[in-house]
């Protein structure tokens, strides 16, 4: 018998093999069950998902001691964790992870519709050992995340500006965490929604396509600024049909855009990218195998996440600082047919012909740039004057200016020939027309 | 003595045919020991149950059954979630003879073959549950109750309970 760290059987509890749980009652009557889900919550506790009202559930109220067996699916190592019942939570980030994890293990194990989280049931883990018996060595990893970390810190700090950042960070997901799926999303507070910026590895980009806050598990890893880690495929957590096709549920003017992810994910691992208690975004990856992410890259995705959050808030205020330039009047006028912009009114949605380009602030921005070229053939603006148009709807200083430039300048280079916007500095932005514009107002 | 139950023919059946097995008890203070057992084999007038286990791998349970704890030994079947646990009070424990190293041999091959089917090699089965059979030790356990424990609202109703005995 060796005393262990519960992070060393921390591969215990990914649930590939059920925990199993001893009890005693308090006429000191034991009981043995499985474990549908123990989640690893900290280096001295791990949570037990509570869905039915059961003979361990009765027991732990009224002898909190319980005995666990745990078993690491790779090495076959055998783990016998003391626990201490503390408390039970019904809500909050802990709650919300365990319940996306479990809808995962119940549909893979056919029990879907059968668990229904009721709470986390946190212990204390005074002792862990390790049963005495022949274990097999831990196979080398295919890649090495502290390395690949190292490697983030050095390329997101030199990244000049967001959109470089979004690129880079989806660049280092592919090569160094050999992470073929990946999207980032910015979080559209006021409005309680997500916007993808970038994504690698998809039919199509999808950016622009939106997810409310609290949906699937990119929204709830937003609302609960927690890391969602699924490990199976599940119905319940899926981004339906209506957003990956783009169609279904939009309004008559609006068509969404189709959001980029898997359409039958079997592993999902959404972190949010925060700056100290402010939420930035999330940060999203799949894969079509099940177990694709372990404990190991949650840690390491968490840690991205954390540069990003941090060089991005960077990015942001210094472009924000940046000085306004004087208004320099465009090149030669563009030739060819005319095209209609029309920009409704009621949600900022701008389509250029008849195709949908962007809606919200991004679209209020792009109409705004139109309007002033249009009356003075200025093209060259800055994040500064920007911030001084009230009318634009950018709601205070937190608000992601730069990410909506972002999102504005990729949407016009995938889907419109006649306007393109570019940096053409820290902060600084030049309009750029390739066919004559007739601008049209609608109000709906 | 207490009075014993007969255990059905079908829990019979199902405990010997190879599934996952985890035994609990307790000791004085009340707290609880488990540990994995290997093989299973019922009386036959089905009135007592004997498990096997590895002592190298059940310190802390042999010591609380040594100390006339109590005994839950719950079965499961992976690939259909069928779980039902027997409890009792009555427990003796005895060295395993090569009959027992023998059908614990046959067990883990009928569990490793259930666990193929779930993707699991039969190398890992055996390094996870197969010790030093002269660790082998045979607990013979008088059910005094069954009952079912298969996921879901129904988990915890009596298959066959003796009166008045302790759930």
């Amino acid at each position: 018998m060796t005393q262990v760290t519960l992070d060393l059987a921390r591969n215990c509890l990914e649930g590939t093999i059920p925990a199993v749980i001893a009890t005693c009652a308090a006429d000191g009557t034991p009981n043995a069950a499985y474990v549908s889900q123990m989640q690893y919550v900290d280096a001295g506790h791990v949570a037990l998902t509570f869905q039915f009202f059961n003979k361990t559930r009765e027991n732990i109220l009224a002898n909190p001691q319980a005995t666990a067996l745990v078993i690491d699916p790779v090495t076959s190592a055998s783990f016998r964790l003391s626990l201490l019942y503390l408390r039970t939570e019904t809500e909050g980030p802990l709650f919300q992870a365990m319940k996306a994890r479990l809808a995962g293990i119940a549909s893979h194990t056919g029990m879907a519709g059968v668990f229904k989280l009721r709470g986390a049931d946190i212990y204390a883990v005074p002792l862990v050992e390790q049963i005495k018996g022949d274990s097999r060595p831990r196979p080398p990893r295919a890649r090495n995340l502290l390395h690949a970390l190292r490697l983030a810190g050095e390329r997101l700090g030199e990244c000049a500006d967001l959109g470089a950042l979004f690129d880079q960070t989806l660049s280092l997901l592919a090569h160094e965490f050999r992470i073929s799926h990946a999207m980032l999303l910015v979080a559209d507070l006021p409005n309680q929604r997500l916007y993808t910026v970038a994504s690698r590895g998809y039919a199509i980009t999808g950016v622009g396509s939106e997810i409310a806050i609290g949906d699937g598990v990119i929204g709830v890893a937003a609302q609960y600024r927690v890391p969602i880690r699924i490990n199976h495929m599940t119905l319940e957590y899926r981004y339906g049909s209506v957003s990956r096709d783009g169609t279904a549920g939009a309004a008559p003017l609006e068509s969404a855009i189709p959001f980029p992810g898997l359409a039958e994910p079997h592993s999902q691992l959404a972190v949010p990218v925060t700056v100290g208690a402010r939420l930035l975004g999330v940060l999203c990856v799949e894969s079509p195998q099940d177990h694709a992410f372990s404990y190991d890259d949650e840690d390491a995705l968490v840690a991205l996440a954390c540069l990003v959050g941090t060089t991005a808030a960077a990015l942001q205020q210094s472009a924000d600082a940046a000085p306004s330039v004087a208004g320099s009047s465009g090149a030669s006028a563009p030739q060819g047919p005319v095209v209609e912009v029309r920009h409704y009114r009621g949600n900022h949605s701008v389509f250029v012909g008849s195709d949908y380009l962007i809606k919200g602030v991004a679209g209020a921005i792009l109409w705004r740039l139109l309007q002033v070229q249009a009356e003075s053939g200025r093209c060259d603006f800055s994040n500064r004057e920007l911030r001084a148009m009230s009318d634009l709807g950018l709601p205070d200083l937190s608000d992601n200016l730069e990410a909506r430039l972002v999102l504005l300048q990729r949407r016009l280079a995938e889907r419109c020939r006649v306007i393109a916007l570019e940096k053409t500095g820290r902060g600084q932005m030049r309009l750029v027309l390739l066919g004559r514009l007739r601008l049209t107002e609608v109000d709906d | 003595m207490r009075a014993t139950i007969e255990l059905p023919e079908d829990i019979a059946a199902f405990i010997q045919s190879g599934v996952s097995m985890t035994l609990a008890s307790r000791d004085d203070r009340f707290v609880p020991s488990i540990a994995k057992g290997v093989g299973c084999r019922v009386s036959p007038g089905r009135g007592s149950v004997t498990l096997l286990v590895f002592a190298g791998a059940a310190e802390a349970l042999l010591r609380d059954i040594a100390h006339g704890g109590p005994l839950a030994v719950v079965f499961s079947r992976p690939t259909t979630n069928q779980t039902l646990q027997i409890k009792g009070r009555e427990v003796t424990s005895a060295p395993a003879g090569p009959a027992d190293v023998a059908l614990t041999r046959r067990y883990l091959a009928l569990f490793a073959e259930e666990l193929r089917r779930l993707g699991w090699s039969p190398d890992y089965v055996n390094d996870v549950f197969w010790h030093d059979p002269v660790d082998l030790v045979a607990l013979q356990l008088v059910p005094e109750g069954a009952f079912q424990q298969t996921p879901g609202p129904g988990a915890g109703a009596a298959l066959c309970l003796e009166p008045g005995a302790a759930r």
